[in-house]
């Protein structure tokens, strides 16, 4: 019996041991729950109204604003090749992009999808952050608006660039509204991308985002507004206008009409003339200037010409043949004779600011535009007058001693209207745009090339739309390849 | 309950069971010279029925019928297996063995007899280890056990090798085995403040049973020390001294003289304009000397007369002989209960680049104590080393004395007229000879590892247990520029004005185990045996580090931190400062069940759950499990009349694991992080890693067969393993398609897949076994084949000079193919990638034919004679069927390097200069490109280590009364290499020769007095 009792304690101890185990397996599980100290983790990165303002900032930073103005004067006719240029964007220039390749125009698929990625991130925290006043309250909205808006803009940007001339049906880009690293989303139609760029734009006009163009601190107006966002709108009706017909077309005309009043009456600005307008190029004047992104290094500048001065593109022959070059102001203030080079011209008008040469500032968003926009659509409605209202308005601020001129029909106001938003709006990203959405062909002089084979782009050639880069198409076996390459 | 304690009685009492003794056998046990040895063990064969000697060293054992063999084995001795035949007397010889634990694994958990041991495993002896004279304990298992893989990527003292076991098991993490002393994990690669001499064995663990017992963090291997410990007996004083010097070894290549460098200069001045060296400048066949008047001329060809008279070698300025001593106290010794060994040690060691050294102080106290029920071991050690650095090792950079020995141009003399350094814009020697008396740069380190295991038999049956340890390391990096000195007038302000940094970082990690255990043995004869264990186990670990560097140093104040003067917005001295911390944490459930039948059949069995902090809370727990299998094929029946054969054994095993220990993405890598930028002035947030929040092990399965025999009682014995390594879930950089919002292009994917398989052998063979004169021969060899098997959606990508293909093995080379120099335009000629010659160097040629840089081929052989009192051992090692790029040869061989004003290597003298000259050196008028001429094999043979010793006879000590022993040495480590290799020294690491710091030959001076 006393052996029995022995073996009990010891069968005892046994339970014992094994219930300390358990217990300890127990503890064990949590402690390896652990956190980092020393790096932001994801989940808690926005946490307040400032952390949001800083994931907004870092969205307008990355907006690739000279990556556009590059490609669309690169692509289009708005440069010609240097002597000194050893091989920079000439893929571009000679349409020899090919989706390998990556480059400059593939390149703005990963640069735009970057900073859709950064408003889908930081929305996806957004209803986490509580505001603490009414203040921050309303700076939440306004962000909120703003983020929207800058990705309605975005998927605008790849939209024009890869699909084309607006057709509903056709094969158009992921609008994403998630971010999420295991997804491989496939193309959706045109429409439903447009659907999804005037969604997150009217959002955003209705968020608490200011009437004007508001200035940030030092670096002026780098935050979205109304009157900016009215502007995209303007734009994207014009881009669907272009590609549309009869009661569709004429829809989407006033909706222009509509938003570009609407940009311009939100703006408190007025056009600018003389100095002022110079000014602008200079980054010393923000008078008709709507929005823009702030650089702070010579990434704009060296889109023409190296440190060591080795110039890479010139203003075509063609573009600088379309300004009276004495009577018109904006031929000094786009164009200056290089004295170092051997070259006659250089692209003032993003070239350098106050701040130093090659650094300035990229320019998204003019009033100029927005009267150009109307007068277009204007004339595509037969409102002939009021087109050559809006078209003499502007002139007259450019040009000394300009005489009002009339328009003898649409087709004449079209073309008419088509030239001037060259000599106003060059190099500011929009000139390959244009061709697209009219379904232009693209032609150079043969002064501005030197093989015949860099002439003509027909506009039904495959190049009219980007390839989409190799890593998403290796990546993502959704995505489907434009045709041609 | 009663039922249950009535159950656990009968089978106690089932266990306990009596022999019908019948016969009694007397005999004698001694050593190899016939002295007695008591307290050696003798029992019958597969029984527990047996006795020990007597202090005269025989003894009476009662033994059944039925008892066939004896088994003898005394402490510091093999053991012996005796046939009983007819007679009742045996005399037993028993050959000294290195220690106790020759036929024993060291698991790291548990300690299990060779002949129980289901895995792969080799043991590297103390014999081999001690008192080699190398700072870093990791380099001298190079060549000692077969597929392992240890490549000494520096000779600067105290640099850890890289180590790798049955080859690689990852492309983005590395593949470094994890180590354990004594019980306790240590952290990897850092053993400059251990000691080797305290080691008794090193296990190196291979295969999947032995991985299995580690999970997650055993699927590179496993190295156990396990460190010396007191015997019962006499208190014993051993003290070894060892003196020499360490010297740089034989160069395989030639420098251009003065005149050669001014001759190539001036042929550099023919054929390129604008060469202003003064091989050109000053010739007079420069026709822009033509016109000069004679006078001028002559004070030319002065210059170059002058310049010709200087022959600087700047290797012999750069390197030298270092000195080299240490000295190893120990004393040991216990009673029955309790036992100690403690030793103290100091090691210095001066490396062969001026300013390199290592200096080690190490104390360890070594405790066991033990009762019936009872076993306790209690081990610590503590080390503090200090090391001071060249600089920019391994760096194609000035101011690594190294490389600046031969791109130095051997016409600028070390000390001007005045007997300043020359030094100033060009002058590489000078430079770098300033330099280093101008920076300082070292380390110290303190270093502490301990711990406590457990272990208490509560029963016959039931036992219990653990284990308790750390280890603590902090290590203090120092960097230092003297200010006012021509090496700080080189650099930009605040550097400029000298400037103190130091670097600490802390290493803590603990290690606790609790086990619970069962073992019993039942059937007829105990023929079934089971063992198990329930353990659960927790290791953290805690990272921190801190740094500094501060500016304006006070010239009164050299090398201290107080010399830094405070920064203020005015002076523009703010110093830099920077730091974090970091920790992880494993949690371990397992079991271990051994089963054995009769004594031929065991069975290993570990499952085991691991969790850890390193990966995503989805996958942080993952199950590891595996299984072995042995058969003592010589206790088969059938297999009675096989005289010739001592053992025979197979082994079979099968598994899985992980490489937690080389996890690439650091202890938080799978978390999405964000970090702080700018924009306009403003602060921003954005996304700087994806994560990987799908992230899991990079599992390895281990599959290994092996069979170990021994012939003539042991006199020819080894052991060959074959295995199979599936490593699945490699991290591989894969494309992310951007559009799907996650602003990233690539993350880290778990996709790719590798194998490694081979074979390994080990023979070691007596050729001559008498009294007096023994002659041992040993070998080992690995072959291990490693090929990527898949990469996920991805085919390939490029990783540095390498290129990572399916199909491939790790590690192999991708450049453009050497075509040679077409002999009429001196034009460098390559292989297009389908074959021809072109003159067009273009990536897109870029092929992987040349071999890989990890060697498939490893091993070692030695040979050691004993005669009387003298001894002779001498230790070979190879690697094999590897290629590595010598980058010495690009700058050595390379015309725009000599434009630069470096010197250049002999052979540059047959370069190309006019039409019809053939050779190998390309025309200087085309660039010179990396292709696979500088690629070479890098297989080599090393003479690693001969050891010469003489030991008086034990007659001679008697007279003292003190002195036990007494034995004499001289010894070489790295004493010649054979090899094809023109670099410095073929051994290394990596991919590429940069001016490494190549190991030291070293000679030594020792004896080894025992009190």
């Amino acid at each position: 019996m006393q052996n029995i009792n022995k073996n009990m304690k010891r069968i005892n101890i046994n339970i014992l041991l094994a219930v300390i185990l358990l217990f300890g397996m127990q503890a064990c599980n949590k402690s390896v729950d652990l956190f980092p100290t020393d790096f932001i983790n994801e989940a808690n990165v926005f946490q307040t109204v400032t952390d949001l303002e800083q994931g907004l900032y870092a969205a307008y930073g990355s907006l690739p604003g000279e990556t556009n103005m590059y490609v669309n004067a690169i692509i289009a006719d708005e440069t010609k090749i240097s002597n000194e240029n050893r091989g920079q964007g000439q893929f571009e220039f000679k349409w020899q992009y090919v989706p390998a390749q990556g480059g400059t125009a593939s390149g703005t698929w990963t640069s735009y999808y970057y900073v859709v990625g950064l408003v889908n991130k930081e929305l996806a925290a957004f209803d986490n952050v509580i505001p603490k006043n009414a203040t921050e309250t309303t700076l939440k909205d306004r962000i909120k608006g703003e983020l929207l808006a800058v990705r309605g803009f975005a998927h605008f940007q790849l939209l024009q660039s890869f699909c084309g001339k607006y057709n509903p049906t056709a094969l158009g880009i992921p609008y994403t509204v998630t971010s999420n690293i295991g997804a491989r989303p496939a193309r959706q139609p045109v429409s439903e991308v447009v659907a999804g760029i005037e969604k997150d734009l009217d959002a955003a006009y209705n968020s608490a985002v200011p009437d004007a163009p508001a200035v940030t601190g030092t670096a002026g107006v780098i935050r979205l507004s109304k009157s900016v966002i009215a502007g995209m709108r303007a734009r994207v009706a014009v881009y669907k206008a272009s590609g549309l017909t009869g009661a569709d077309a004429t829809a989407e005309w006033n909706k222009a009409i509509t938003n570009a009043n609407d940009c311009i009456t939100k703006s408190g600005k007025t056009l600018a003339t003389g100095a002022n307008y110079a000014n602008i190029w200079s980054d010393d004047s923000e008078s008709e200037l709507l929005f823009k992104l702030r650089r702070a290094g010579t990434s704009v500048g060296t889109l023409w010409q190296d440190n060591n001065g080795d110039v890479f593109f010139e203003p075509s022959e063609k573009l600088k043949a379309l300004y009276n070059r004495t009577t018109d102001a904006r031929f000094a203030a786009f164009f200056q004779v290089d004295p170092t080079a051997q070259d006659t011209c250089l692209v003032k008008k993003f070239f350098a600011s106050s701040r130093g040469p090659k650094i300035v500032d990229v320019k998204m968003m003019r009033l100029s535009e927005m009267y150009l926009i109307r007068a277009e659509a204007k004339a595509e409605i037969n409102d002939l007058p009021g087109a050559a209202a809006d078209y003499n308005l502007l002139r007259q601020n450019r040009i000394t001693g300009y005489t009002a001129e009339t328009f003898n029909d649409k087709p004449d106001a079209i073309a008419k209207i088509y030239n001037e938003r060259a000599r106003e709006l060059c190099f500011e990203g929009l000139r390959f745009f244009d061709h697209v959405r009219r379904g232009l062909a693209i032609s150079r002089p043969s002064a501005d090339v030197q093989s015949a084979a860099w002439q003509n782009l027909s506009a039904s050639d495959y190049r009219m739309l980007f390839p989409i880069p190799q890593s998403s198409i290796l990546a993502n076996p959704n995505m489907v390849q434009n045709p041609g390459y | 309950m009663r039922k249950l304690v009535s159950l656990f009685i009968l089978l106690v009492f089932c266990f306990v069971q009596t022999w019908a003794q019948d016969r009694t056998i007397t005999g004698k046990v001694t050593d190899e010279n016939g002295a007695p040895v008591s307290g050696a063990s003798v029992v019958v064969k597969g029984s527990k029925t047996g006795t020990t000697t007597k202090g005269d060293g025989t003894f009476s054992l009662n033994v059944p019928a039925t008892a066939k063999q004896l088994v003898v084995a005394g402490v510091g001795f093999g053991s012996a297996t005796i046939n009983l035949g007819t007679s009742n007397t045996v005399t037993v010889s028993l050959k000294a063995s290195a220690g106790d634990l020759t036929d024993v694994v060291i698991t790291g958990y548990s300690r299990v007899k060779k002949s129980e041991y289901v895995g792969a495993a080799s043991k590297i002896d103390k014999k081999a280890i001690e008192l080699v004279p190398v700072g870093s304990f990791d380099q001298i298992l190079q060549g000692r056990a077969p597929g392992l893989r240890v490549s000494a990527g520096s000779g600067q003292p105290g640099a850890a090798a890289s180590v790798q076991i049955r080859g690689p098991k990852s492309i983005s993490g590395g593949s470094t085995p994890l180590y354990v002393v004594d019980g306790v994990p240590v952290e990897q690669s850092v053993f400059q403040s251990l000691n080797p001499n305290d080691f008794e064995t090193v296990d190196i663990l291979k295969d999947a049973s032995s991985a299995a017992l580690y999970g997650s963090r055993g699927a590179s291997g496993v190295i156990v020390v396990t460190t010396k410990r007191g015997q019962k007996g006499t208190t014993k004083l051993s003290y070894r001294p060892q003196i020499g010097f360490t010297q740089p070894g034989a160069q395989k290549f030639d420098m251009m003289t003065s005149s050669e460098v001014l001759q190539f200069q001036e042929n550099l001045g023919r054929q390129i304009s604008g060469i202003s060296l003064p091989g050109w400048r000053f010739s007079r066949n420069n026709p822009a000397n033509a016109s000069l008047p004679a006078a001028t001329l002559t004070s030319y060809d002065r210059i170059l007369d002058s310049l010709r008279g200087n022959n600087v070698n700047w290797a012999d300025i750069f390197q030298r002989s270092g000195r080299f001593q240490s000295h190893d106290l120990s004393l040991s010794g216990g009673s029955d209960k309790t036992r100690f060994f403690l030793s103290g040690a100091y090691y210095k060691e001066q490396g062969i680049g001026e300013r390199s050294d290592l200096t080690r102080y190490t104390l360890r106290s070594n405790i066991d104590h033990s009762t019936d029920k009872l076993t306790v071991q209690f081990n610590n050690t503590i080390g503090y080393s200090e090391r001071n650095f060249i600089e920019s090792e391994g760096g194609v950079a000035l101011a690594n004395p190294f490389a600046a020995a031969y791109l130095a141009l051997p016409y600028d003399p070390l000390f001007l007229a005045n007997g300043s350094v020359n030094v100033g814009a060009g002058k590489v020697g000078g430079n770098a000879y300033q330099r280093i008396r101008d920076i300082k740069r070292y380390n110290n380190q303190l270093k502490a590892t301990g711990g406590v295991t457990l272990n208490y038999e509560f029963s016959k049956n039931i036992f219990a247990g653990g284990n308790a340890g750390y280890d603590f390391r902090e290590t203090q990096n120092t960097t230092f520029l003297q200010p006012g000195s021509f090496t700080a007038s080189q650099q930009a302000f605040p550097s400029s004005s000298g400037f103190y940094s130091d670097g600490f970082s802390r290493f803590f990690q603990a290690n606790m185990r609790a086990y619970l255990g069962y073992k019993a043995a039942f059937g007829k004869d105990d023929i079934h045996s089971i063992n198990f264990t329930a353990n659960a186990e927790n290791i953290f670990r805690r990272t921190k580090s801190f740094g500094f560097t501060g500016y304006g140093i006070n010239t009164k104040l050299p090398n201290t931190p107080a010399a830094i003067t405070p920064g203020t917005v005015d002076n523009r001295l703010i110093p830099a400062v920077s730091g974090g911390k970091s920790q992880r944490e494993f949690v371990s459930f397992f079991g271990m069940l051994k089963y054995a039948y009769s004594d031929r059949y065991v069975l290993d069995v570990t499952v085991r759950r691991d969790g850890t902090s390193i990966l995503p809370v989805d996958n942080r727990f993952a199950n590891f499990y595996a299984a072995g299998f042995l058969w003592n094929t010589l206790n088969e029946s059938f297999a009675k009349n096989w005289k010739s054969f001592s053992t025979l054994r197979a082994r079979l095993s099968y598994g899985s694991s992980a490489n937690a220990e080389n996890f690439p993405f650091g202890d938080f890598g799978y978390f999405p992080l964000y970090g702080g930028g700018s924009y306009a002035g403003l602060q921003t947030l954005v996304p700087t890693t994806p994560g990987n929040t799908a992230g899991t092990w990079e599992y390895t399965n281990k599959a290994n067969l092996g069979i170990e025999f021994g012939l003539w009682n042991e006199r020819l014995f080894g052991e060959i393993n074959v295995y199979n390594e599936i490593t699945r879930d490699l991290f591989i950089t894969q494309g992310v398609p951007i559009e799907n919002g996650s602003s990233f292009t690539s993350a880290q994917v778990n996709a790719g897949k590798m194998r490694n398989r081979g074979i390994e052998v080990n023979v070691s063979y007596d050729v001559i076994r008498k009294r007096n004169l023994t002659w041992t021969v040993s070998g080992n060899f690995g072959y291990n084949q490693n090929e990527i098997t898949s990469l996920g959606q991805e085919k390939e990508f490029p990783s540095g000079t390498a290129i990572v293909r399916v199909g491939l093995p790790l590690g192999a080379h991708y450049v453009n193919k050497w075509g040679g120099v077409d002999a009429a335009t001196g034009t460098p000629l390559y292989y297009t990638k389908d074959g021809k010659l072109t003159n067009v160097f273009s990536s897109a040629d870029q092929v992987a034919e040349f071999g890989t840089y990890f060697s498939p081929w490893t091993g070692g052989f030695n040979t050691s004679l004993k005669f009387k009192g003298f001894d002779i051992a001498a230790f070979f090692n190879f690697q094999a069927q590897f290629s590595r790029f010598n980058n010495q040869d690009f700058f050595q061989l390379n015309h725009a390097f000599a434009i630069q004003g470096f010197n250049l290597r002999k052979e540059m003298l047959s370069m190309w200069s006019k039409p019809g000259d053939v050779t190998n050196i390309q025309s200087p008028l085309v660039q010179r490109q990396f292709s696979s001429k500088d690629i070479q094999d890098a297989s080599y043979l090393r003479f690693r280590n001969l050891q010469i010793g003489y030991t008086l006879p034990a007659a001679n000590l008697k007279n003292t009364k003190v002195i036990r022993g007494l034995r004499f040495y001289v010894q070489a480590q790295n004493l010649y290499t054979f090899t094809n290799w023109t670099g410095f020294d073929p051994e290394d690491d990596n991919n590429i020769a940069a001016y490494e710091y190549p190991l030291p030959r070293t000679f030594t001076f020792g004896f080894n007095l025992d009190f």
